[in-house]
C-alpha cells in the first residue's frame, strides 16, 4: 500500500508520539526507579551528579545512583523461594485461564448455538451478575472453600475464579457469528456433537480463545488477597504476590524495593502480551458486540 | 472480579502496623519470678542430664510431642533469630519437663495479619501463639480468640500489674484490655517501637552561621517546638524545597502531640462507660501547636498531604531537616550516608506547659516533670496465645522466654531493637547502635493509643480527614475536635458502652437478686 | 432429527446437548457466583458485632432487616461516594471515548508505517495490574519529585508544585481519571477498530460524493454507525466506575484522599462508591458491604436500561 504523503504522516507522529510516551510514562518510570539504589527513588534526576557514579565501584570513593540490589533481594535471597513462589503463581494463573477457557467455550457453544428452554432467560441472568460488584463474593466464597476442605488446594486457588461470565459473553458472540451452515454441513457428514464441537468451533474459535486465557492469566498474576486467604502461611503453594507482600513488612515505604516488586507483576505479563499480542487483538475484536 | 492489590499498600495506618516492628528473640526461658527456684532447675538439669541421658531419652519416647505454631510477619533479617530463640526454648523445655515441643513458624505479610487471623479463626486454623500489631490486641481480644494470660495456672505473678512492674509500660499497657467489665492481660509486649525526633546534621551545619546568628546551636537539635520552629525558620527555604520540619497526617503519627499535652482520647465516666474527651484546651493547643509548624509558622514542608513527599523519603533526600520516626529507618537512612541525630522528641515549650497546668508553675528545664512532657507514641507487635490453642502452658512459656532478659538482650545488641523488659534496658553494648540509647529513654516515656476497637473507623475514617481539613485551613481545631468527638462517640464509643450494659445485665441476671 | 416447526414440551436431542454443554459453567457458576449473591443478600439483613466471635463471624449476627440499607442511605458519606462517582465517571467516559476514537481514526490508516507496532504500543498499559499502576501514577504525581509536578514549574505554572494533584479535593479525581485514560485508551481504541472496519466503505463514498467535509463525515457518519460500540463501551466502563476501587486505593494510600465539607460532613474527596465499598468490608461491617453491594447492583441495573435507551440501536 502506498505510503500517506509525508507531510500528513509527520502530522500524524507529532500528535501521537507525545501521546505514546504519556502511555508508556509509567512503565518507564518503575524499571528506573526499581533500578535506582535507595534513597534515589524519589529524586527526580537521572544523570550521577559530583560524587556520584553510575553503578556501584570497587573503590566505593562515590555514591552509586543505580544498583541491581533490588532485584538481587528478591531474586537471591536465600530465605526466600522466589522460584517457588513465581510457578505457583504461574500454575494457578495458567490452570485458572485454562479452565475458565474450557469452561467459557463450552458454555459458549452452547448458548450460541443449542435451542433449549430457558435459554436466553439463564444467558441474561448471567449477564446481569456480571453487574455485581466483585468484592462481595469474597466472603461467601471463602464460606464455600471452607465447606469443601479446599485450604491448602490447587481446586481453592483456581476454581472460584473460573465461572468468568465476561469470557462467556466474548465467545458466545464469536460463536454465535460463526455461519450455522459449517455445523449443518458437519452433521450431515455424520459428525457426533463432540467432534462438531472439537473439530468445528474450537478451531475457529482460537483467537478469542487465546485472548480470553491471556485475560486470565494476567488477572489471576497478580491476585493477592484471595490467595492469601486460602493458603495457610506453611502451604506450599503460596504465591509470588503473597510472598512479595512478606518484603513490605519490612521496609515501610520503600520505593525503589516497591517499584522492584512491582516489575515482578508487569514484566511478565508485558512479554507475554508482546508474544501473543497478534492473537490477543485479533481475538478481542472477533469477540466484542458487533450486532 | 479481580481482588488486585488489596491489602499491599499500606495506608497510613497499617503503615505504621507495619513499621512498628522491631523484633525480639530468643532466650532461653526463664521463669522471670524466681532466680533461686531458676538456679535450683538449672542444678536438677545438670544432674539429670549427666545421670540419666537415656532416661530422659526414654520419657520422650514415650510421649508425642506438642506441636505448636506461631506466625509471625517479621522482616526476613530477623527470622534466624527467632528460629534461635525457638531452637533454645524447645532444647530447654525438653530439658526442664522431659516434654519434646515442637514449633513451627509460618510467616505472614505484616500488615495483613489481623485479616489472615480472621479467616483462620473462621477455618479453625488459628496458630496457636501469633505476634501481631500491638494496635491491634482489642480486636482480638474482642473476637474472642486471644486468650487472657492472666488466667492461665502457670500465669508468673500474681497481678496483672505486678507483671507489668518489668515492662516498658506503654507496650505492657496495649495487651491489658478491659471487655465486658472485665480487665484482663491478653499478650505481652514482643517487640516495641517509638518516635523520636531525627535531625540532619549536615543540614544544620549548612546553615550554622545562620543559625548562630539567630541564637541558636547548629550542633544540637531542639528541645522544645518553639525551638523547632527557631531553628526550622532558619533551615527552611521554599524556593529550594527546603524545609525545617516533615510531619506525617495520621493519628498515630501525631500522638506525641496529643500525649505531651496530656490529651486523653477517650475516658470512663462514673458509671465505668466510655466516653469522649478529645476536646478542651489542652487538646486545641496540641491540635494548634502541630497544624501551626505548617500554616502558621511554614516551617513543615507539607509531607502531610497524602501525595507528598512523605518525612522519611524528604528526609533521606535532605529536602526536610528534621522528622519524626522510629528506629525502623535507622538503618535505611545510615546506608544511604546521611549524617543525622536522634533525639528525644521536642517537648511543650515551658511556659505553654505551665500555662496549661502540665508541670507545677515552680518546675524548671531540668525537673523530672518537664523531662517527662517529652512523650512519644507506641507502636510494635505483642505476643499472643490463640484460645483455641491445645497446649496454652506452653504458649505462655515461650512467650515468657521471649520476653526474657537474655533474649531481649541479644535482639537488642545484635538487631537494636528497644528491649521490652526494662531489665534488659542496662548496661546494652550498643557499639553498633548508638541512637538505640535515645529511643530507650523516649520508650519509656511513651503512652500508647487508646485500646479501642474499629480502630482503623477511629484513625483512617474519622481522625485523619478531619485533622486533613484543620491543616488545609478549612476548619479550626476545636471544630475539628467536636466532630471527632461526636463521630467516636457514635461510631465508636456506642457499640462498645452497648456491649458492656448487656454484659452486665447478662451478669445481673445470674446472680441470685436479693436473699 | 426431529425437525418439526411446532416446538415441543419433550427435550430435543439438541436440547439435551445444550444442556451438557453448558452444564459444567452452570454448576461453577451456580456455586461460586450465584450462591454467594444470594448470601450477601442474606448478610445485608445481617451485621456483624463488636463481640462476634472470629470463630462464627457469620452466624454470630444480629438481624438487621432494612437496618443497613437505612443507615448506608441515611448517610452523607454514602451518597457523597455516588455523587464522587457519577462526577468521576463523567470526566473518566467522555475523555477516554474521545481518546480512543481518536486514537482509532489515526491508526485504523494502515497507510501509516508503523501502525502495527503502535497498535500494540497504545494497547499494553490496558493488560497492566491496575494496583500496580496507580502506585506508579502516585509516584509521577508527587508534587516534590514528580515529573508532571517539574514540568508544569518550568512552563511557569507553580500551582501543582504548592498543592500537588492527589493532594488536594480539586485535582484528585481530575488526576486519576488523567491516569486511568492513558491505560484504558487502547482497549477503546482497539474496540473502534474493529468497528470502523466494519463499516461498509461504500457509505463513506456516498458521503464523499454528497461533498461532506472531513468533520460533516466524523458527527453525521461515522459516529452514528459506531453508536452500538459506543454503547457498549458506556455501560462497562460505568460498571469499570461504580464497582472499581484499586485506583482509588492506589492513589489515595487506601484514604480516599484529601477531605472536604459536604453538607457539613468531612468526607474524603477521592471515596468513590467502590472505595467506600471496600472499606466498610475491610472494617469488616459484612452486612453494610452486601447492602452497598445491592444497592451498587440497583443503580447498574437501571444505569444498563437507560443507556440501552438512549444510545441503543433504535432501528431494533
Amino acid at each position: 500500500m502506498r505510503p500517506l504523503p509525508p507531510k500528513a504522516m509527520l502530522a500524524r507522529y507529532a500528535v501521537l508520539l507525545p501521546v505514546l510516551v504519556l502511555v508508556q510514562l509509567p512503565l518507564v518510570w518503575m524499571i528506573v526507579t526499581a533500578l535506582k539504589a535507595p534513597g534515589y527513588g524519589l529524586v527526580l534526576r537521572f544523570i550521577p551528579g559530583p560524587g556520584e557514579t553510575w553503578f556501584e565501584d570497587a573503590t566505593g570513593a562515590a555514591k552509586n545512583m543505580y544498583t541491581l540490589g533490588n532485584f538481587r533481594n528478591v531474586l537471591f535471597d536465600a530465605d526466600f523461594p522466589f522460584w517457588r513462589f513465581a510457578t505457583n503463581s504461574a500454575l494457578v494463573a495458567g490452570g485458572c485461564a485454562l479452565m475458565t477457557v474450557a469452561l467459557c467455550a463450552t458454555a459458549g457453544y452452547g448458548f450460541a448455538k443449542k435451542q433449549f428452554p430457558g435459554r436466553d432467560r439463564l444467558f441474561a441472568l448471567l449477564i446481569a451478575a456480571m453487574l455485581v460488584p466483585g468484592l462481595i463474593y469474597m466472603v461467601p466464597q471463602y464460606a464455600i472453600v471452607l465447606k469443601f476442605g479446599w485450604i491448602n488446594t490447587w481446586a481453592a486457588m483456581i476454581v472460584p475464579h473460573t465461572a468468568n461470565i465476561f469470557g462467556l459473553f466474548l465467545l458466545r458472540q464469536h460463536i454465535r457469528s460463526l455461519p450455522d451452515s459449517l455445523i449443518e454441513a458437519a452433521k450431515v457428514d455424520g459428525a457426533h456433537e463432540i467432534s462438531i464441537f472439537g473439530r468445528v468451533i474450537l478451531p475457529l474459535s482460537v483467537p478469542v480463545m487465546v485472548t480470553l486465557f491471556l485475560l486470565t492469566f494476567v488477572g489471576q498474576w497478580s491476585n493477592f488477597l484471595w490467595q492469601l486467604i486460602v493458603n495457610t502461611p506453611d502451604s506450599k503453594l503460596i504465591t509470588l504476590p503473597v510472598g512479595l507482600s512478606y518484603f513490605q513488612g519490612q521496609y515501610s515505604v520503600q520505593w525503589e524495593r516497591m517499584m522492584a516488586g512491582a516489575c515482578f507483576s508487569i514484566i511478565p505479563v508485558a512479554v507475554l502480551f508482546l508474544v501473543a499480542q497478534r492473537f490477543f487483538i485479533a481475538g478481542l475484536t472477533a469477540g466484542s458486540v458487533k450486532e | 472480579m479481580r481482588s488486585s492489590g488489596v491489602g499491599r499498600w499500606s495506608g497510613p495506618l497499617s503503615e505504621r502496623k507495619r513499621r512498628g516492628c522491631p523484633d525480639q528473640r530468643e532466650c532461653r526461658r526463664q521463669p522471670p519470678c524466681a532466680p533461686v527456684w531458676q538456679a535450683a532447675l538449672a542444678g536438677l538439669v545438670r544432674v539429670l542430664s549427666c545421670a540419666g541421658f537415656l532416661l530422659v531419652a526414654g520419657a520422650l519416647a514415650a510421649a508425642p510431642p506438642a506441636r505448636l505454631t506461631l506466625w509471625q510477619g517479621f522482616k526476613f533479617s530477623e527470622v534466624p533469630m527467632l528460629r534461635r530463640n525457638v531452637d533454645e526454648f524447645v532444647a530447654e523445655y525438653r530439658q526442664r519437663t522431659g516434654r519434646e515441643v515442637v514449633i513451627e513458624i509460618g510467616q505472614v505479610p505484616f500488615s495483613d495479619m489481623v485479616k489472615r487471623l480472621k479467616s483462620a479463626a473462621l477455618a479453625r486454623q488459628m496458630p496457636d501463639m501469633a505476634i501481631i500489631d500491638a494496635n491491634s490486641m482489642v480486636q482480638l481480644a474482642f473476637g474472642g480468640v486471644a486468650l487472657p494470660l492472666d488466667t492461665l495456672p502457670n500465669f508468673p505473678a500474681a497481678s496483672i500489674d505486678e507483671l507489668r512492674a518489668r515492662y516498658v509500660p506503654g507496650a505492657f499497657d496495649t495487651n491489658v484490655i478491659t471487655f465486658k467489665g472485665e480487665r484482663h492481660l491478653y499478650g505481652l509486649p514482643a517487640q516495641t517501637t517509638t518516635l523520636a525526633l531525627f535531625w540532619n546534621k549536615g543540614m544544620f551545619r549548612a546553615k550554622a552561621k545562620e543559625l548562630r546568628e539567630a541564637g541558636l546551636d547548629p550542633e544540637r537539635a531542639p528541645r522544645d517546638w518553639d525551638e523547632v520552629v527557631r531553628y526550622g525558620k532558619v533551615l527552611t527555604e521554599p524556593s529550594k524545597n527546603l524545609y525545617g520540619f516533615g510531619m506525617n497526617n495520621s493519628f498515630w503519627f501525631s500522638m506525641p502531640f496529643y500525649n505531651q499535652y496530656g490529651v486523653e482520647i477517650v475516658r470512663r465516666n462514673e458509671a465505668g462507660l466510655l466516653e469522649a474527651a478529645f476536646r478542651g484546651p489542652r487538646a486545641e493547643a496540641a491540635v494548634n501547636r502541630r497544624v501551626g509548624l505548617y500554616r502558621e509558622h511554614g516551617i513543615e514542608g507539607g509531607a502531610w498531604r497524602e501525595g507528598a513527599l512523605d518525612p522519611d523519603q524528604g528526609f533521606l533526600n535532605q529536602r526536610y531537616a528534621m522528622i519524626l520516626v522510629g528506629p525502623w529507618q535507622i538503618e535505611n537512612f545510615r546506608s544511604s550516608g546521611l549524617d543525622f541525630g536522634v533525639a528525644l522528641v521536642p517537648r511543650v515549650p515551658l511556659a505553654e506547659a505551665k500555662a496549661l497546668g502540665l508541670v507545677p508553675p515552680d518546675a524548671d528545664e531540668n525537673s523530672t516533670a518537664v523531662h517527662a512532657l517529652s512523650a512519644s507514641n507506641i507502636g510494635g507487635q505483642n505476643i499472643m496465645v490463640s484460645t483455641s490453642s491445645k497446649h496454652p502452658d506452653i504458649a505462655l512459656e515461650f512467650a515468657l522466654h521471649f520476653t526474657s532478659e537474655k533474649v531481649q538482650r541479644a535482639w537488642a545488641e545484635e538487631l537494636g531493637q528497644i528491649p521490652i523488659l526494662l531489665a534488659a534496658q542496662q548496661n546494652l553494648k550498643l557499639d553498633k547502635f548508638p541512637e538505640v540509647p535515645v529511643f530507650i529513654e523516649q520508650i519509656n516515656l511513651a503512652k500508647p493509643l487508646p485500646a479501642l476497637p474499629y480502630g482503623g473507623v477511629l484513625e483512617t475514617e474519622i481522625v485523619n480527614p478531619e485533622m486533613n481539613l484543620v491543616l488545609q485551613g478549612r476548619q479550626t481545631a476545636a471544630q475539628a475536635l467536636e466532630r471527632i468527638c461526636a463521630q467516636i462517640e457514635r461510631r465508636v464509643l456506642k457499640p462498645v458502652n452497648d456491649a458492656e450494659m448487656a454484659a452486665r445485665a447478662e451478669i445481673r441476671a445470674k446472680t441470685p437478686s436479693g436473699n | 432429527m426431529p425437525n418439526q416447526p411446532r416446538r415441543t414440551r419433550r427435550l430435543t436431542a439438541d436440547a439435551l446437548w445444550g444442556y451438557i454443554f453448558i452444564a459444567p459453567f452452570v454448576v461453577v457458576a451456580a456455586v461460586f457466583l450465584v450462591f454467594p449473591i444470594g448470601y450477601s443478600f442474606y448478610l445485608s439483613l445481617r451485621e456483624t458485632t463488636l463481640y462476634s466471635s472470629w470463630y462464627n463471624q457469620f452466624s454470630d449476627m444480629v438481624w438487621m432487616g432494612a437496618g443497613n440499607y437505612v443507615s448506608l442511605l441515611t448517610s452523607k458519606v454514602f451518597w457523597y461516594s455516588l455523587l464522587a462517582t457519577f462526577l468521576y465517571a463523567a470526566l473518566l467516559i467522555p475523555l477516554s471515548l474521545a481518546a480512543s476514537l481518536s486514537l482509532a481514526l489515526v491508526l485504523n490508516n494502515q497507510r501509516l508505517p508503523g501502525y502495527q507496532a503502535l497498535r500494540s504500543a497504545f494497547f499494553l498499559p490496558h493488560v497492566f495490574d491496575v494496583f500496580v499502576v496507580g502506585i506508579i501514577w502516585l509516584l509521577l504525581f508527587n508534587s516534590t519529585s514528580g515529573p508532571f509536578a517539574s514540568l508544569f514549574e518550568a512552563l511557569g505554572i507553580t500551582w501543582f508544585k504548592v498543592h500537588g494533584f492527589l493532594d488536594n479535593p480539586v485535582t484528585v479525581l481530575p488526576s486519576i481519571a488523567f491516569a486511568m485514560v492513558l491505560k484504558g485508551m487502547g482497549f477503546g481504541m482497539v474496540l473502534f477498530i474493529v468497528a470502523l472496519h466494519n463499516i461498509p466503505e461504500s457509505i463513506f463514498e456516498a458521503a464523499d460524493i454528497d461533498g461532506a467535509s472531513p468533520a460533516q463525515k466524523l458527527f453525521r457518519v461515522t459516529i452514528p454507525l459506531l453508536r452500538p460500540m459506543i454503547l457498549f463501551l458506556v455501560v462497562t466502563s460505568l460498571m469499570g466506575v461504580l464497582n472499581g476501587f484499586t485506583e482509588f486505593y492506589a492513589m489515595t494510600r487506601a484514604t480516599g484522599g484529601p477531605s472536604v465539607s459536604f453538607l457539613g460532613e468531612t468526607v474524603q474527596a477521592g471515596r468513590v462508591s467502590g472505595l467506600h465499598l471496600y472499606r466498610l468490608f475491610d472494617e469488616s461491617f459484612y452486612g453494610h458491604a452486601a447492602a452497598m453491594s445491592f444497592i451498587l447492583l440497583v443503580i447498574a441495573l437501571l444505569i444498563t436500561a437507560v443507556n440501552f435507551k438512549l444510545l441503543g440501536d433504535r432501528s431494533q
